[in-house]
Formats: structure tokens, sequence, C-alpha cells
């Protein structure tokens, strides 16, 4: 063992070590600022919970009122054991954790539970804040609050919930920032400062907020990539999903069918009546024309995208769509107060999708829902299912109106699809390839052309929905069509512009007349996903039309000529939200790019693609290129972030510098610092009077300029306090 | 070298992050997942932070050359931030002397601060430099980031001094002893003065710096070296394990060494220090307190030779003082020959037994082989003294020799 490590203070043994960390957890925790930023968090995570909705406006205030009151009372006793203070909270956690179980009892739903929870944790919280005399008391109540905030998150269900949620992130790194600072201050030895200052000036305070927001910005960026690689799987299924009315309005005389207030009274040749969809009802208009409102209807909460599907209808006329079978079966509640209708069979794999509606804005008894629903919680007792598969409540869906639906989307690959055989189902077939009786005969033709060089189905149908999509183009603003044409004839052959229901038409008229059956499918689409909330956002606007196609053995399957329809089988790469963020980034880049400009960073873009393939096969070069690039910079980064040790002596020399030449005596350009210093003692009084100082200054520079090793700190240091003597004797001069 | 380590918080961070996501997965709530981000991307930054956190940071020790076990020892660091960017929550862990911890709230860019410590020298010994750990877990402390950084410095801790009234010294002048020579310039080693050259001076004896200035040769004149009347020695045959602070058997007999030596020189006697180092005795000749002094701060165990053969080689002297750890080595049968042979030559010996104790890390002698040891010491004409474990040195010490004092 050398004489060093001998004579060097030994290290603490981990007894020693364990018995100071046990005496410190036990010590009252002093720093009012801790205490302040914990108090801070507490109240913020309370009025979180009561934004959302989470606790009534009588128990946010009283916890808002009482936290503070408990945390300065916990505060002054700090020091004592406050045992009869510990039952009583004991007591009242108990009496608040009763009062949970019992509103529990008349829970309907994980939901209803939640919301609960949310009154049980503030009173944990208000009778915690009477007793923090330890810092890890301190922690829990953060943790606590942290336990709040996802509470209140988890009922938030719009983004407004960010304003409240970036001040606790802040709150919650002073406090990370400040508990390891007074933990570190703890275990440190009294020192004296001998030079130089620690205390915190202005400047230091505000060097310090300005380390701290960095550190916070990086904590958002690295939170932000987290986020967006998070993998949104589905998660265990909630068998009770929410479901509840605030104020149910009975439809009329319900017998199954669908009443709808804005697609009530007209002819339907008219532009839009109010802000609603007309398309739901008794049938969809070709002829109607206008926009629809970009109203938030209803908030969807589901694992994946789908269209939340209203009504389907089977005969065309020439101009509007109908239903042509008007049979409904009632289902009723059974014993879990869910409603079973059960999924239509398939062959494919599905998947299943649980979904929960929050309605914003009212709108007709139809149960919205993904395709082949297998059970509905509903807020009534009974539903009724028509032929189509279309859900209809007895009770209007009014804002608040809240229900969840079980669906078995079918889930095929492309050959499952394509192995199905061609349809042959008797009624089923006439029935839903019924054409208009003056349908033009170009129409017919159309389709075989387009249709009859693939040999199944599915071929098919995505040769007509191509041929759509390069061949019609999207537009809101078309002109009313003539009297007495057919609709889809005059879009496909005249217009060729139209919106979802006329290209959806199209589709299911050319498919049904290569026999095809298919029909045409009414509801929404699936919205915006709002990446924060999680929620699908969907608008008045994303009222949305498609088309359905039977396959047999299979069943019904869902296409959108009109956009793209999220794929069946969405791939892993679908599970992260970069995927989409990314998108949305390149569609608003799209928006606000003017036309040239994009056609030019197409076609660069296209030549980068060229050339980044031809690198690609000599990656071995890329990826040393690449990483010696890194290096270097890498390298440069640490050279510029680095400053000599002796910037201090540079900084000393310009300063007594700029003291001389305050005083008439300034360094000319082709002077030595030595030949400067000759002439300053030769000219100068002061520096004579302060000859040690002004050689100390000049020598350190030397030093730092000339040497070969910089000089030492403390050289540097002397150096710095003699340019600041001679700044002060000059001063007294 | 730099070291990672994650805190405790960073499990709790990254533990919550994940309770979240999973609560997040079962509700479908997005804002759970932020939350959960949030948590995890705390937890992700305050990884990474902390690296910059002690990038860039210099320091520099000042501390005096010597000091004495028990001393306060003042010890001063520089550290200067050589980056561009301010320095936060910096904890400076300096083992130097005694363990010290320092605690910067923050360090400006390109800023340098001198703070100074006190620390108390708990252990003899030599301590050449040794590294400064400078860690950071600013801003979240979720991880920490340890640098180490040599610093010089050297500082000789000499061992505890006790005193020692009544120390028995044969011929002490005090007493008014025949044999006592004056102190005087002559040969030595102790600096005296300086004086014109005469002939006859040796030239290593000029000193250049004041000939230089005068113009004319001047020389270096020394006290006279007093011959040794006390013989000091040391037994390093073997040591107790060091415990915390506390001081080792061999730190006891060191204690006892210096005190015995340094009482010795301000009484005006010359004094000998003997101990064996690397299988060989090391003998401190003359009455150079500063030399004693630094071989006694340097002794380490094992010395490779046994007591008694030390004993052999050690220069005659009125008076030896025979420090030694109650060792097995140093057992009656072994031990009193050699210090027969010391009092035949006329020496007056003064064994010192520092009993080991419950430690037993060498064998050592039981309580009665320690009786009969100090017995047979007795018997052989020596005057042992018992420092028994967990005792003051000094008051054993003090009551050993004013019985002695008294008996005479």
């Amino acid at each position: 063992m050398s004489a060093a490590r001998l004579g060097a203070g030994s290290m603490p043994t981990l007894a020693d070590r364990r018995r100071a960390r046990r005496q410190r957890m036990n010590r009252p925790e002093e720093s009012v600022r801790l205490r302040v930023i914990v108090l801070a968090a507490t109240e913020l995570s309370v009025l979180t919970v009561a934004v959302a909705g989470a606790v009534d406006a009588a128990t946010a205030v009283v916890g808002l009122l009482l936290v503070p009151i408990g945390s300065w009372f916990a505060y002054r006793r700090r020091r004592h054991r406050n045992i009869l203070l510990k039952v009583l909270l004991a007591a009242g956690l108990v009496a608040a954790l009763a009062q949970f179980l019992q509103r529990a009892r008349t829970a309907t739903s994980v939901d209803d539970a939640r919301v609960m929870l949310g009154g049980l944790f503030v009173w944990v919280q208000v009778l915690h804040s009477f007793d923090l005399p330890r810092r890890r008391d301190l922690a829990f109540s953060m943790a606590a609050t942290v336990v709040l905030v996802a509470e209140a998150g988890s009922l938030s269900i719009d983004t407004g919930f960010g304003l409240l949620l970036l001040p606790y992130l802040a709150l919650c790194a002073a406090w990370l920032y400040r508990s390891d600072r007074v933990r570190a201050e703890e275990d440190a030895d009294p020192y004296e400062v001998r030079a130089g200052t620690v205390k915190p000036s202005a400047t230091a305070r505000r060097s310090r907020i300005r380390s701290l927001a960095g550190g916070l910005g990086a904590a958002l960026l690295a939170s932000m990539l987290v986020f967006m690689f998070t993998p949104h799987v589905p998660g265990a299924r909630v068998l009770a999903p929410p479901f509840s009315v605030v104020n149910p309005v009975a439809v009329p005389g319900f017998s199954g069918g669908v009443s709808n207030p804005d697609a009530e009274g007209g002819d339907g040749s008219g532009p839009v009546r109010g802000v609603g969809y007309p398309g739901f009802g008794t049938g969809v208009d070709l002829r109607v024309r206008g926009h629809l409102s970009n109203q938030l209807v209803m908030r969807v909460r589901s694992p994946q995208p789908a269209f939340w599907r209203g009504q389907a209808y089977d005969t065309f006329n020439g101009t509007t769509w109908s239903a042509s079978d008007h049979v409904v079966t009632e289902y009723g509640e059974g014993d879990d107060r869910s409603i079973d209708i059960g999924s239509p069979e398939t062959s494919v794999p599905t998947r299943t999708l649980l979904q929960t509606f929050y309605v914003v804005r009212r709108q007709p008894n139809i149960v919205f829902a993904a395709a082949n629903v297998r059970q509905v919680f509903f807020p009534a007792s009974r539903v009724a299912v028509d032929e189509y598969g279309s859900i209809r409540a007895p009770i209007m869906l009014e804002p608040d109106t809240v229900y969840s639906v079980i669906s078995d989307v079918p889930n095929p690959s492309g050959a499952m699809l394509r192995a199905a055989p061609a349809p042959q189902m008797g009624s089923l077939l006439s029935q839903y390839t019924q054409l208009p009786p003056d349908l033009p005969a170009r129409d017919v033709e159309l389709a075989h052309r387009i249709t009859d060089p693939w040999p199944d189905t599915y071929d098919k149908v995505m040769a007509v929905q191509r041929w759509l999509q390069r061949n019609t183009r999207y537009n809101l603003d078309i002109p009313p069509d003539p009297p007495g044409v057919d609709a889809v004839d005059e879009f496909l052959f005249v217009r060729r512009q139209g919106f979802c229901e006329h290209i959806a038409s199209a589709m299911a008229i050319l498919l049904r007349a290569v026999g095809i059956p298919t029909r045409f499918a009414v509801g929404f689409d699936v919205g915006s996903h709002n990446l924060l909330t999680g929620y699908y956002d969907v608008h008045e606007s994303d009222a949305h039309a498609w088309v359905e196609v039977a396959y047999p053995g299979i069943g019904w399957m869902e296409y959108d000529p009109t956009h793209a329809v999220p794929p069946a089988a969405q791939g892993f790469g679908a599970s992260f939200l970069a995927g989409e963020l990314l998108a949305r980034l390149g569609r608003f880049v799209a928006w606000v790019v003017p036309g040239p400009l994009k056609t030019a960073g197409e076609a660069v873009g296209h030549a980068l693609a060229v050339a980044g393939r031809s690198a690609a096969r000599a990656w071995p070069v890329l990826l040393a290129v690449a990483l010696a690039g890194i290096a270097l910079l890498a390298w440069l980064g640490r050279r510029r972030g680095r400053v000599r040790s002796s910037a201090g002596a540079v900084a000393a020399f310009e300063a007594m510098s700029r003291t001389f030449e305050r005083r008439g005596h300034p360094r000319k350009p082709e002077q030595t610092p030595a030949e400067y210093l000759r002439e300053l003692l030769r000219t100068d009084p002061v520096a004579r009077a302060a000859r040690t100082d002004v050689e100390v200054v000049v020598a350190a520079f030397e030093r730092d300029r000339f040497a070969a090793s910089p000089p030492d700190p403390v050289d540097v240091e002397h150096a710095t306090s003699s340019a600041r003597r001679v700044a002060e004797a000059a001063g007294r001069r | 070298m730099r070291r990672f380590r994650f805190r405790a918080r960073a499990g709790g961070l990254v533990f919550g992050s994940l309770l979240l996501f999973l609560v997040g997965t079962n509700v479908q709530s997005g804002w759970v997942f932020v939350l959960s981000a949030l948590l995890l991307g705390v937890t992700a930054a305050g990884t990474i932070l902390p690296f910059g956190g002690t990038r860039g940071l210099t320091v520099s020790r000042r501390a005096p050359g010597e000091s004495f076990v028990g001393e306060q020892v003042r010890v001063d660091l520089t550290v200067t931030n050589t980056t561009r960017k301010p320095k936060l929550s910096i904890s400076i862990h300096d083992p130097y002397v005694a363990q010290s911890n320092i605690f910067l709230p923050s360090l400006g860019a390109g800023a340098s601060v001198t703070i100074s410590t006190r620390r108390t020298a708990a252990r003899r010994g030599a301590i050449d430099g040794g590294p400064v750990v400078v860690s950071s877990g600013a801003p979240f402390g979720v991880a920490e980031v340890r640098r180490t950084i040599p610093a010089a410095g050297r500082t000789v801790v000499f061992p505890r001094i006790v005193s020692m009234p009544g120390l028995p010294l044969r011929g002490d002048p005090s007493t008014g002893a025949d044999d006592e020579l004056p102190s005087g310039r002559g040969p030595g080693h102790e600096f005296h003065g300086i004086r014109e050259y005469q002939r006859g001076d040796s030239l290593r004896h000029v000193h250049w710096p004041t000939t230089a200035r005068h113009g004319s040769l001047v020389v270096r004149e020394f006290e006279r070296d007093r011959p040794a009347r006390l013989t000091v020695v040391v037994d390093t045959a073997g040591d107790t394990p060091a415990v915390g602070d506390a001081e080792t058997t061999l730190d006891r007999c060191c204690s006892v060494a210096a005190s015995a030596a340094l009482e010795a020189v301000r009484l005006g006697h010359g004094v000998s220090v003997v101990a064996a180092r690397d299988a060989r005795p090391v003998i401190v000749d003359g009455a150079d307190p500063h030399r004693a002094l630094t071989v006694l701060a340097e002794l380490r165990a094992p010395g490779g030779m046994t007591l008694s053969r030390v004993l052999g080689q050690a220069p005659a002297a009125p008076t030896a003082l025979v420090v030694f750890p109650t060792w097995r080595s140093n057992a009656a049968t072994v031990l009193v020959p050699a210090v027969e042979e010391l009092v035949a030559a006329g020496s007056r010996v003064v064994p010192v037994a520092i009993e080991v104790g419950a430690s037993r890390a060498e064998p050592a002698l039981s309580d009665q082989d320690v009786d009969e040891l100090i017995a047979v010491l007795a018997a052989a004409g020596a005057e042992p003294v018992r420092i028994r474990p967990g005792r003051p040195v000094e008051q054993e010490l003090a009551a050993s020799f004013s019985l002695a004092g008294a008996a005479r």
C-alpha cells in the first residue's frame, strides 16, 4: 500500500454511509424553497384534477385551501413527533377510503371509478400535506402529484390540459434540481472562499436559470422523441367500458328508424340546410351540394383508426341511394348491461376494436361504430339493427352522451381476398348488384374495360379504385347536375369531379355493372388524431361516404376510393407516432409551399433518392465518412467549447492595457508585451508604483501566449487580482 | 477518468414512466402517454446532461508541507471552469489529509474560485498528491458523472505528539550531569548562520546567493551535532489494520517515539531513531528532529526485521527507548536477551509495550504473556512501560515515568 493511500483520509465504511443516510433521511427538511416547490406542485395537481372534472368543485376548493395550510403547519411542526396528528390523519385517510368504496359501488364502469379515485387522491394529498417533516415525505407528496396529474390526464380529452402540464413539468424539474442540491449541500463540509465567488450574483442567477431552462428544454426534446417512438399498442381489454347520458331525449315513436333533424324537409336538391349531414336517414341524394361545418361532433377513443359507420344503402335510382329493406331486429340489454348483437361470421382473422364515443354535438339516433359490431354499451335498454348492420338507438345522441362499442373488424390479407370465391349469393346478388334502369351503357362498358383484365373480385375492386383515383378529382364546389341525368354517369363522363358521395357511388355502380355486390355506406371518417389526447376528433365535415364490397365467406369489406383507406394490416411502424407526425408536417409543408417550388423539390428529391440508392451500395465508405465527420465535429466542438485555462491571464492583460490606455498609454500594435511593460515603467507613475502587479500580469500573459504549457490557475488568479489592483491604483490617481 | 452511475431517482422515474405507459395503454389516453414520455424524457436528459457538468473543470490544490496528527490542516482548492458554459451543482471530493466534501452551487463560464477547507490530520504518513473527484448530477440529479482529476500536493503528517513529562533520560542536562556537551558551531546538519569565508572552509559550504549579493565569498555555518543520548527503537514487524480514522498500533508506537524524540531534543539531547524498513535498519542519527519525525511519519509495516535484530544494530546511547507492539515475535524469550545486552552495555533501557488489543492481524501475546514479558524485562534491568489498548498514551506514560522517577 502506498504512503499516499495510507496517509490520505480513509474512506467511510459501508456502515458509516448507511448510518449517515439513515440520519439524513430522518432529519427534518429545512429548505423552505423545496417546500414551496412541493406546495406549488400539489396545488397545481389538485387544480388539474378539478379542471379535468375528476372532483367536484367543493372538494377542489377545500383541497386548494387546505393544502397550503397543511404545508405551513407541517413546516412549523417539522421537528415534532406529531403522534396525535398522525393518528388523526390515519383516521381521516380511513374515512376518505370508506367514502371512496361507498361511492365505487355505484360505478358502472372503470371510467366512473377513475373519477371517484380522483376525489380519494385529493384527500390523500390534503391529509398528507399536514405531515411533511422529512424530505422523503416531500418526495412522496411529489409522487402523489404525478398520480393526480396522470388521473387528470386520463380524463382530459382536449389539448387544454397541456397548459397545466407545462408549469407542472417546470415545477417537477425545479424539485428535482433543488432536492438534489439540498442533499449535496447537506453532505458538504464548510469552507471559506479565498478568491472568486460562489455567491449567487444577479449574473450568476441569470446564468443558472438559463442553464436550468436549457436542461428543461433538453428534457422536453427527449420527451418528444420518446413520445414519438412510444408504441401505442392496444391494451388489456376493459370489460366494463363507459356509457352514460346526461339528458336523454327519446325518439318519438321509435320503431327502428333513423331520426335526423338535419335531413328533414326539402327535396334534397338544394344546398345543405343547417350544419349536420343530411345523408343519415332515409337516403343520400347526390344532387345535394354545399359545405359541412367544421364543428366538433364527437371524440372517439380507439386503439386504431376506422370509419365510424352509420348506415348503408343498397338501392340507387340514378340520383339517390336508399335502403330496400326496412326490417329491423331489436336487441335488449344483458346482465352486464351490454347489448349483445353478435358480429357477422367470417373466415378471416378479425381485430377486436373497443371504441368509446364522447358525443359533443347532437347527432341522429344512430350508434356510430367501426364495422361488424359485436357488443354495444349504450345508455338505453335496447337498440335496433337493420339488415345492413346499422344500429339505431331509441334516444338521440345528445351532447355528453358516452357509449362504447366492440367491433370485430375483418383483417384479411390481399391473398385471402383474392382467394375468395366469386359472388354467387342468390338473392344477395340481385339486391346488391341492382343498377338504375336508365344507366347509360357507356358506364357498363367502362366497368368492363377497367375490370375485365383482372381475374378476381379483389383485383377488379382495386382496379376500379385506381381508375377513379387517377381519372377523377375531389371537389366540393361542383355545379348542380342538369335535370334528368344519372349522377354517376355525369360524374364519370362529363364532370369527372365530385366529392366522396359521387366517387363512392361511381365505384359501387361500376362494380355492380360487372356483377360484384356492393353497398353504399355513410358515416364519419376517422377524424383527426389528437396526438396529445390520443382521441380522434371527429368534425361535422368528416361526414363521409364509402363503398362496401361483399366477399363470399369473408363478409363486407370497406373501400374508400376518395382517399387512401388506412390499411387493414398496418405493420409495426404504424405503432409509433413518428410517421403520423411527419406525415402531418409533410402535408403542412405541401400546403404552404407553392406548386413550382414543389415540382422543383420533387425533382431534387428524386435526384437525391437516386444518388442515395447508388451511395447505399458503398455503405462501408459512407459509414467511415460519417464516423470521421462525427469525430471531427466532436473534436471541433470540444475545442470551441473549451477556453484555455489561461483565458483569465489574457483577460487580465487586456484589462490592464485598457487601464493604461485610458491614462494615455495605449499599447502600440508592434509592441511586444515586454516592450510595452518597459515603456509603461518609463512613462507612467502608476505603473512604476504598481510595478510588481504589472510584471505579474505581463508574465502570466506571456506564459499564456508563448509558453509550452499554460500558466497555473493560481498564477492566473494572481494576475487577475493584480490587474484589478492596477485599475484601482489608476482610479485613485 | 470518468465514471457514471444512476441515482435511485432514475429508477423511480423509469418505473413511474412504465407504470403510466401501462395505464395509458389500457385507458388509451394520450395525455398519460405524454406524462409517461415526460418522465422518461427527464430521465434521458438527466442522464446525458451531467456529462457536460464536469467537462472542462480543473482543480489545483495547495497544502502545507508538514503537519502533525490531530492538527487542523488548511487545504486550498482552486476550481476553474474553462468552458463557456456555467456549471451547476458541482461536488468535489478530496481525500487529501482527510475526507472532504465540497459543494459549489454554480461556477460561471471561465470563472475560478479558490476555497479553503480545514481538515484534521487523523493518521501519520506522507501524502503525495492524490486525485480529486469532481462529480455533478445537474440539473435533475438523475445520474451522476464523476471525473477524477489529478492534483498536486505533498504533506507529511508527523505522528501525534503527546506530552512526556519525566522522560527518563540518563545524563539529563537539567540534572547537571557531567557528560553534557554544550551546543555551538561545528560539524553538523542544523543550519546555524553565515559568515565570511576563511581559509580552509569547504567550497561546498559557500552560500552563493549571498556571495553574489556581497561580492565576496560567504559560507554557511552549522550547529555541531550533539552525540545521541537517547536511542529510540521502533518495532515495525507488524501493524493492526486501519479502521476509519483510528490510529493503528504502529501509529501509537510512532507517536510515543516521536514524542520522546522531541522531548529529548527539547532537553538538549541528541536522538537516534532506529527502525526496520525494507528488511534493513534505518538509523537517523544526530539532533535533527525534522528528519526523525519524517522517518517516523513514513514508517510502514512490515519492516522485514524482528525487533531483537534491530536492537542488535542500534547505536549505543545512555538511554534506549524501545517501542514495540506486543506481537509474538516480541515474546520474552526473544526480546529479553537483546535487552539484556543493551543493559549490559550500560544503557538505561525503557521498553514501551503497546498492547495490540482485540485486533488480531498478527499473532499477539496474551495478557499473561505480556505480564510475563514486563516482569522479565524488569528483572533484566530494564524499566518497562505497558500501554494498554484504548488508554491514552500520555496518561499511561506519565504514570509510568512518575513511578519510575519516584523509584529512582
